[in-house]
């Protein structure tokens, strides 16, 4: 990847691998233990900057190009995705309040979040609506020039431990987001144990029970939530995964390449056998390939190009796909120590499986891509262009 | 009201749009939104392709459907807006 890369890029994200060699690939297993990333880390982060890494210099971030954000995410979820999805929600929030928000929400929220004095979390899904946000029930609605919150909202990405929260709800049945500070009476915050992948993130149950909320509080204006607040934001969660994924590809390859050539069975190397061969080969393969749609992704992302929402979508969509897959071969190539719960691989196959739910699930990005890609064949044809 | 001092504006945007929505052909008053052509994806497709073709920064203040529901209707708010700015 580093041929790829500009020289600025390159030190920076050799920063970043060592940042998560140092301070994350030690800790992750007791992370995922604790089902909770530590506070230490969390202060960590915040004294590097990472945490206003995507935010502009003007509001005390760092000003990353959206490379440079995915490099970021890449060293991350190498070593842990429970801690890149921290980055992942914060940004989302951060880039929302950045498009959508008035200056008063920015001065308010944008420097304490790039100090990491507070963190955002993205309310959107709820117990009976996903994908489908159309079918959300949280509902507002206004009563003495003040909002009336209530509803519920599940599976939500460091719900447990957000100061600042983006809530999708219906005002008079049209979709509407504002900003609910973690305090505000009437807010019920329950952790949710027990997951598959994304252990260490915090997730929680919302329930929001007469919250009052301030006008001012409303991102954006009634009846765009749904159609471009929100999906404006999930492009950035997509970047997150998308890169996280990648580095959980690469960190596939990198144990099954040291065990496969230095395990012996049948008197040869692992890596003689055929089926290894293949196995690694198209581990090795998809790696690459990864690494290429998802910096494609973010160049046309860091230009300001509209390709930029599929491109990113396509680098969501395969880098999760071959994460699944090859975290499932590197569990079967290091055999029963792949099994062992705290290994690298066993993390990257509970992980990768949930990558491919969150953030828009691989079906929702067939529902859109399918078509998208029978357009452009059908006007390929016409302009003779691939 | 688009009047021939926008045609340039129009037809490039006339253009993106059927480069990438399902119709080949459609009227200049068709809602492309309500008529199912455009997903909820292509609204920030569109967005960001206004933004960097006609070098114009859409805000909150500018989150009106009508802004960007018909070809005249898109033309027109990109013309304002330009003027604006």
């Amino acid at each position: 990847m580093f041929d790829l890369l500009s020289k600025e890029e390159r030190v920076s994200y050799e920063s970043f691998l060592e940042f998560s060699k140092l301070h994350v690939s030690a800790n992750t297993s007791s992370w995922e233990k604790n089902e909770a990333i530590s506070e230490e880390i969390k202060q960590l982060c915040a004294k590097e900057g990472y945490m206003g890494g995507a935010i502009p210099t003007e509001y005390g971030g760092k000003g990353w190009d959206f490379v440079t954000y995915g490099l970021f995410n890449e060293a991350i979820g190498r070593n842990s995705v429970s801690l890149s999805g921290l980055f992942n929600v914060h940004t989302m929030v951060a880039q929302t309040i950045l498009k959508w928000g008035t200056e008063i929400q920015k001065e308010k929220w944008i420097r304490r979040m790039a100090s990491g004095e507070i963190i955002g979390a993205f309310a959107l899904t709820e117990p009976v609506a996903g994908s489908d946000v159309q079918g959300i029930e949280t509902e507002y609605r206004l009563e003495n020039d003040k909002l009336v919150l209530n509803g519920c909202k599940r599976w939500i990405t460091f719900g447990g431990i957000a100061d600042l929260l983006v809530v999708f709800g219906k005002i008079d049945g049209k979709p509407i987001a504002c900003l609910v500070e973690k305090n505000t009476p009437g807010l019920t915050i329950n952790p949710v144990g027990d997951m598959l992948g994304f252990k260490a993130s915090h997730l929680a149950i919302l329930n929001f029970e007469n919250c009052i909320i301030e006008k001012e509080n409303i991102i954006g204006r009634e009846g765009f939530a749904f159609q471009y607040i929100a999906p404006y934001a999930l492009e950035f969660g997509r970047i997150s995964v998308a890169w996280a994924a990648l580095g959980i590809v690469r960190g596939c390859l990198e144990n099954c390449g040291q065990y496969a050539m230095d395990r012996k069975t049948f008197g040869n190397r692992l890596i003689e056998h055929g089926m290894i061969q293949t196995m690694i080969t198209e581990m090795g393969v998809d790696l690459e390939a990864s690494k290429l749609l998802c910096l494609k992704a973010c160049k046309t992302k860091d230009n300001h190009l509209p390709k930029a929402t599929e491109e990113i979508m396509y680098a969501k969509y395969f880098t999760t796909k071959a994460a699944v897959k090859h975290s499932a071969n590197a569990v079967q190539i290091l055999g029963a120590s792949g099994c062992k719960g705290t290994s690298s691989v066993s993390r990257y196959y509970r992980d990768s499986k949930t990558m491919e739910i969150i953030e828009g699930s691989n079906q929702i990005h067939e529902m859109i891509l399918g078509k998208s890609f029978a357009r452009k064949g059908k006007k390929m044809i016409s302009k003779s262009i691939i | 009201m688009t009047t021939l001092k926008n045609v340039s504006e129009k037809e490039i945007i006339k253009e993106y749009l059927f480069e990438n929505i399902d119709l080949e052909e459609f009227e200049d008053d068709l809602d492309i939104f309500e008529s199912g052509m455009a997903n909820s994806l292509f609204a920030i497709q569109l967005m960001t392709y206004l933004e960097k073709e006609f070098k114009i920064q859409i805000t909150m203040d500018d989150l009106n459907i009508e802004n960007y529901s018909t070809i005249n209707s898109i033309t027109e708010f990109v013309i304002n807006k330009k003027n604006k700015e």
